[in-house]
């Protein structure tokens, strides 16, 4: 198994030279000049020439690549080209932890949300609660993200009050609806423990309905609040509406594929040895059949992990995050030809070890591939 | 089920029913704060949104305008002198006085005392001297070396005064300590620092009214009010200056209360925000948008002909209808009717479809093939601009090759780099403070940042005059003059000149606006929380 996890790893390098080489030439055949953005707009000639010639503007792409490569292997990074002139290690670490933390928790509230739902739809398949549930993923899946975005910052932000009554609303119409089930021919149908449970459940529905109206806070148009600056509360109001834009719009997809591989699984012969056993549907659900099905969703969600980590550039301008994808963006456009090399090289990495990771998670997940030769 | 329609529609009609009763409210319509920072005052916060993010905190290197880092400098650094732009005056601000000799080319400065650095050095006109030198230093590639430049030689007298002697009489070398220039960092901590790290921390280098507590490049600035302020009590505890790119996006935050005060540019932006009761303070850029016609003697329009054909073929207020609904400036002039001071009655080029024709007629029998290149960066206003300029232009007979897919850095690059273009959309912007400095380094043939090619020796000559005209009146009638010249050899096809407006919520009084839209917090406050 160790060597297994070695190879997986080693496999990391050449795609990053790959990467890094692609990235040199792409910057290159980029139309721009950097010494505009340095001296600006009212520079003579002669001191365009001189920033050009002073940033090795003027040499090959290949020798500014080594350069670049030398430093890489000491551990410099290098400064950026506009000013104000800084670090650019340092300019990626204040970056990146924006785009992780808002990568991570997206694909986290997308699991959150497609585990239950892709689940509960593969067991429900076909009835309403399917039904439902593959028209909410397709509409989902159908918005672009911007829109989802601009969509959320009306309502969210612009119509508070409108949001608060809606959530109330539904949670009193869901406890409703939960109530009712329990009297009548339906009420009879359930063991008085099994009622005692959705009256329960329902109590539970409208207090959160309550809380959340009463509590919601308001959230920002724009802007990122940074823990250590401004604590984690705010951090997270910050945060909240890309991370539910962002998190939606995968569970769309992750639900989908939870719901098809799990509706496979569910007809396999020791889910039906199970039933006969007359084991409980959760446990069949979740300790059976949950964990075979569970191969495309954890490749998928990687891969959307590794989407998300090169900035989704869109959401990113949409609410202002100073992340990745907004400052991979910027360095384009003036040609920041060291930013772009380490952030695509740092984002490359991250995606390539996310799912170097992925591969491994195999070999929990199914202890047969433990044996197969690489 | 039976229950199951009823049910389903009846939740509906509730979910609706919320969401309406509960819709969003208006804005409050409180008054406008009126007055100054008193001590009754302190507290608060403001928030405001640029347009760029600046080039660091350093006063060296930046390009010197409200809309990249001018405002926030302010807070950090004061000024020299300061322009009051109701007065239309420059004033005393860090420095207690300002006198010249009598033809204006020698002025003597003394500086207020008890004036110290955040760090709490004294002042002196050492330092003074130290850091002007740093704008006329080579390293510097700024507008602000040209105009540092003007001064030939500091003498220090007393550590309080500083005589400056210029190249040449200029009665409104105030002009020069109202900018950057007259920001005075302290020599001490740049040499200690470097000015890279400067640039990214100059904390306890300023005199003026706030101290730098958290800078992070492109995200926020964040500044304290110092209690020990040489003007006296800072109202404003703290103030946080975000970039936002957009004027919609700047419009929502500034409704959500988001931020306090923004620039804006758009003219349909800034007829919205003055609509809805925010509070304006605008400056006003003459030559604001137009079409840069390259002079240079490789290029179609080094035919004085055909630039007149082009300024006869733009009707301003067809692009005002097409591009801004009415809300710009529309004028082909060179100083808008509006301008303080400046206006002299002269009118810039009419449209005159009919005489255009005729002059590209002229020019095409004299070997032109007709065709012409029109560069314009690709943000939405420009785009729009740059259509309807193809349009009046292939009007009158001239082919049209429009670039339009191009970064405005890009075309920056084009221009003021490679000069490679014959038409640009663009805005030299020329503020009536100031207006011989900007205008002479565009303008005069002998300027190395004379991108537009542009060569004419009445230009130069009214250039000189400008330089040295002492009073508003006399400025005004060489900028008449001026107007003539370029009626009869354009550079320019000017439409709109515009405004800059910082928009700002009634929460927020007492702020003043200074030179190039810049605002000064040393006297503002805010009511409420």
């Amino acid at each position: 198994m160790f060597h297994r996890v070695a190879t997986v790893l080693l496999r990391i390098i050449p795609v990053l030279i790959v990467v890094s080489v692609s990235t040199a030439v792409l910057i290159e055949l980029v139309p721009g000049d950097p010494a505009v953005a340095v001296v600006g707009a009212e520079g003579t000639p002669e001191q365009y020439a001189a920033v050009r010639e002073n940033l090795g503007l003027d040499r090959p792409w290949f020798a500014r690549y080594l350069d670049w490569l030398n430093g890489l292997l000491h551990g410099d990074l290098g400064k950026t080209l506009v000013p104000p002139i800084q670090d650019v290690s340092t300019l990626i670490a204040t970056r990146l932890p924006v785009t992780l933390e808002i990568a991570v928790l997206s694909v986290l509230l997308a699991l959150a949300i497609s585990i239950p739902v892709g689940t509960w739809s593969a067991y429900r398949y076909g009835r309403a609660f399917d039904r439902v549930a593959s028209g909410l993923s397709f509409a989902l899946i159908s918005v672009p993200s911007f829109l989802l975005a601009l969509i959320l910052i009306y309502f969210a932000v612009f119509r508070p009050e409108a949001v608060k009554g809606l959530i109330l609303a539904a949670c009193v119409i869901a406890t409703v609806v939960l109530a009712a089930a329990t009297v009548g021919r339906r009420g009879a149908q359930l063991t008085a423990q099994g009622r005692r449970g959705v009256r329960l459940f329902a109590l539970g529905v409208f207090a959160v309905g309550f809380v959340l109206a009463a509590f919601l806070p308001d959230f920002p148009r724009q802007g990122f609040a940074r823990i250590g600056e401004d604590g984690l509360a705010e951090n997270l109001r910050t945060i909240f509406l890309p991370v539910l834009v962002l998190g939606l719009a995968e569970s769309a997809q992750l639900t989908r594929l939870l719901r098809s591989d799990m509706a496979t699984t569910l007809n396999d012969d020791f889910v039906l040895a199970s039933r006969a056993q007359g084991m409980p549907v959760r446990h069949i659900l979740v300790k059976e059949a949950l964990r075979p099905s569970t191969f495309s969703l954890v490749t998928v969600a990687g891969i959307s992990f590794g989407r998300l980590l090169g900035g989704t550039v869109i959401v990113e301008t949409i609410f202002r995050l100073p992340g990745m994808g907004t400052l991979i963006v910027e360095s384009v456009a003036k040609k920041e030809f060291m930013v772009l090399q380490a952030a695509v090289l740092v984002v490359a990495a991250l995606y390539v070890l996310v799912n170097a990771l992925v591969d491994i998670s195999y070999l929990y997940l199914d202890p047969r591939t433990r044996h197969v030769r690489v | 089920m039976r229950l199951r329609k009823p049910v389903v529609t009846a939740s509906a009609l509730v979910m609706l029913l919320s969401a309406a009763a509960c819709g969003g409210s208006g804005g409050d319509e409180a008054t406008a704060a009126t007055g100054t920072c008193t001590t009754e005052r302190i507290g608060g916060s403001v928030t405001q949104g640029t347009l760029l993010s600046p080039r660091g905190l350093d006063p060296v290197g930046q390009p010197g305008a409200a809309g990249s880092g001018g405002t926030e400098v302010q807070a950090l650094f004061d000024t020299l002198i300061t322009y009051n732009a109701e007065t239309q005056a420059y004033e005393p601000q860090v420095a207690q006085s300002l006198d010249s000799n009598a033809d204006h080319s020698v002025w003597t400065m003394k500086l207020r005392d008890g004036v110290t650095f955040g760090n709490g050095d004294a002042l002196t006109a050492d330092d003074v001297k130290r850091s002007i030198e740093r704008h006329q230093s080579p390293s510097n590639t700024q507008v602000s070396r040209g105009e540092a430049l003007t001064i030939a030689s500091m003498d220090v007298v007393d550590p309080l005064t500083i005589r400056f002697t210029l190249d040449g009489p200029y009665p409104s070398f105030p002009h020069v300590l109202a900018t950057d220039i007259g920001m005075v960092t302290n020599p001490r901590i740049v040499d200690a620092m470097g000015p890279d790290q400067f640039a990214l921390n100059p904390r306890g280098a300023g005199v003026g009214p706030y101290e730098l507590v958290r800078y992070t490049p492109g995200e926020e600035i964040v500044m304290a009010a110092k209690n020990d302020y040489w003007g006296g009590p800072v109202c404003i505890g703290t103030l946080r200056f975000i970039s936002i790119s957009g004027a919609d996006a700047t419009l929502d935050a500034l409704r959500t209360g988001e931020l306090d005060i923004a620039l804006l540019r758009e003219p349909p932006a800034i007829d919205e925000a003055r609509a809805e009761g925010f509070e304006s303070l605008p400056t006003l850029y003459n030559y604001g948008e137009g079409i840069v016609m390259n002079s240079a003697s490789n290029r179609p329009t080094a035919d004085v002909r055909l630039r007149k054909a082009i300024t006869a073929a733009i009707d301003p207020e067809a692009i005002n209808n097409r591009v801004f609904n009415g809300t710009a400036l529309a004028t082909s002039a060179l100083i808008q009717e509006a301008t303080p001071g400046l206006y002299s009655g002269e009118k810039g080029p009419a449209y005159d479809p009919d005489s255009a024709r005729r002059l590209v007629d002229e020019v095409k029998s004299s070997g032109w093939n007709g065709s012409i290149r029109l560069l314009a960066d690709n943000s939405p206003i420009r785009v729009n601009e740059a259509i309807a300029v193809k349009a009046l232009l292939e009007n009158v007979g001239i082919t049209v090759e429009l670039t339009n897919d191009m970064s405005l850095a890009e075309v920056l690059g084009r221009v003021a780099s490679d000069r490679d273009y014959d038409l640009v959309i663009w805005g030299p912007n020329y503020t009536n403070e100031g207006l011989w400095a900007l205008m002479n380094r565009q303008l005069n043939s002998q300027s190395k940042s004379n991108y537009y090619g542009y060569a004419d020796n009445r230009m130069d000559a009214a250039l000189a005059d400008l330089r040295a005209a002492d009073t508003v009146d006399k400025q005004q009638k060489i900028v008449g003059r001026m107007q003539a010249i370029l009626n009869d050899s354009p550079v320019i096809a000017n439409f709109a000149a515009y405004e800059e407006d910082n928009i700002h919520s009634n929460r927020v009084g007492g702020l003043l606006l200074t030179r190039g839209s810049v605002l000064r917090y040393d006297k503002a406050f805010v009511t409420g929380s």
